[in-house]
């Protein structure tokens, strides 16, 4: 038989078990990890693609400026119509601890689960205002529709998408959410596009019904982020 | 918690080896923990764990310089490690038989379960330093273990 000389080093000198261990430890004054810390240990969580998208979206803004800088509607139909992917991966990242969980075992011993989705919304949140602000001044600066409308022509799909999909993810588990979730997306994206080639310049209407649709989008993304935290609490019995 | 019961157990374990006595090694344990956090606010991974490991080596000393000036073997008899089998005894004893160096090295990488990274920032040398010193120290102890198994 092969010696392990590593291995009987380790096993030739166990110790008896500490006695006090747990005690000294319940009592040490130690510095518990600040929530902010918190956070910034979640971003190693988050999944690679869902930072590529939003560098893609980003590109395809500029991208577009680039090679076609005389169509203007296009820019703005191009990044709306990208909008709703990464509203759709936000949204199954911020599900994710739900539906797989595995992944987050570590966190989720030291936090309770609204703490870790929470942690995760601020990430992606931060991550995707930083995208959305991008593209609304490379829009407001590149599209004839000024920052404004520029904002409100990106944040509607965005709002929108991320609100059914959590919608969506509070109801349908696992990779079926995926498929309706993107399916969500892609009507929304489609229904850009359409609206792109009817009369959608500017008039009155398209802004008051762009304005409702986001309006309403806010609100479903709201009750449903709410409902994720909340419902949560009541499920675990965790009190902070 | 988790995290810092491991570390307590890896310094506990570097001090029971020096000392031979599980309630002195605590003693001095905690109290590493003690000094550690009366000056830092967290324990990180690698810069850190050598700090510790640096603090409970002090206090090892402390407790060898008290221990010689004020005799008080009584408080503290010298204990035996859990397992003796034959192949047990003679790796110790093999360690035994290393030089300071050699064996701080095997003390921090095996019996204080340190990283090479952690073990050369205690020791106060490279990392490659420590690499080679710790594959010596291993030639080492097998020439010793040859004779002896």
């Amino acid at each position: 038989m092969k010696f392990n000389i590593k291995k009987e080093l380790i096993e030739a000198f166990i110790p008896p078990e500490p006695q006090n261990r747990d005690g000294f430890l319940k009592s040490l004054p130690y510095p518990k990890l600040t929530y902010p810390e918190f956070v910034m240990s979640q971003i190693c969580y988050i999944r690679k693609r869902v930072w590529l998208v939003s560098i893609i979206i980003l590109l395809a803004g500029i991208g577009t400026v680039c090679i076609i800088p005389d169509s203007r509607m296009a820019l703005v139909w191009t990044i709306s119509a990208l909008i709703p992917l990464l509203a759709v991966l936000t949204a199954a990242e911020i599900s994710r601890s739900d539906i797989f969980g595995m992944s987050e075992i570590e966190a989720g011993c030291r936090f309770a689960l609204p703490q870790v989705i929470g942690a995760r919304m601020i990430i992606l949140g931060i991550c995707n205002f930083a995208v959305i602000a991008s593209a609304t001044v490379i829009l407001g600066i590149f599209s004839p529709f000024g920052i404004a409308r520029s904002a409100l022509y990106i944040l509607t799909p965005y709002v929108s998408v991320n609100g059914i999909s959590l919608a969506i993810f509070g109801r349908v588990r696992g990779q079926d959410g995926v498929y309706l979730s993107s399916a969500a997306a892609l009507a929304v994206s489609l229904a850009g596009v359409i609206l792109s080639g009817k009369e959608f310049s500017g008039g009155m209407s398209a802004n008051f019904f762009m304005t409702a649709v986001c309006a309403a989008g806010v609100i479903l993304m709201i009750v449903q982020s709410k409902k994720i935290l909340v419902g949560k609490d009541n499920y675990y019995g965790i009190k902070d | 918690m988790e995290e810092l019961t491991k570390t307590y157990d890896k310094i506990y374990r570097f001090c029971f080896y020096k000392v031979r006595n599980s309630a002195a090694a605590e003693d001095i344990a905690q109290e590493t923990f003690l000094k550690y956090f009366a000056q830092n606010t967290k324990i990180k991974r690698g810069e850190d764990m050598a700090y510790l490991y640096t603090i409970a080596k002090n206090l090892c000393i402390d407790y060898f310089r008290k221990k010689q000036a004020e005799e008080l073997p009584e408080n503290y008899p010298s204990e035996e490690f859990s397992e003796n089998s034959d192949t047990k005894i003679a790796v110790r004893a093999a360690l035994e038989k290393l030089d300071e160096r050699h064996k701080e090295i095997i003390l921090l990488r095996y019996l204080g379960g340190a990283s090479v990274n952690e073990a050369a920032k205690a020791m106060g040398i490279s990392r490659f330093a420590a690499y080679r010193l710790e594959r010596a120290a291993l030639a080492e102890m097998k020439y010793y273990l040859k004779g002896a198994l």
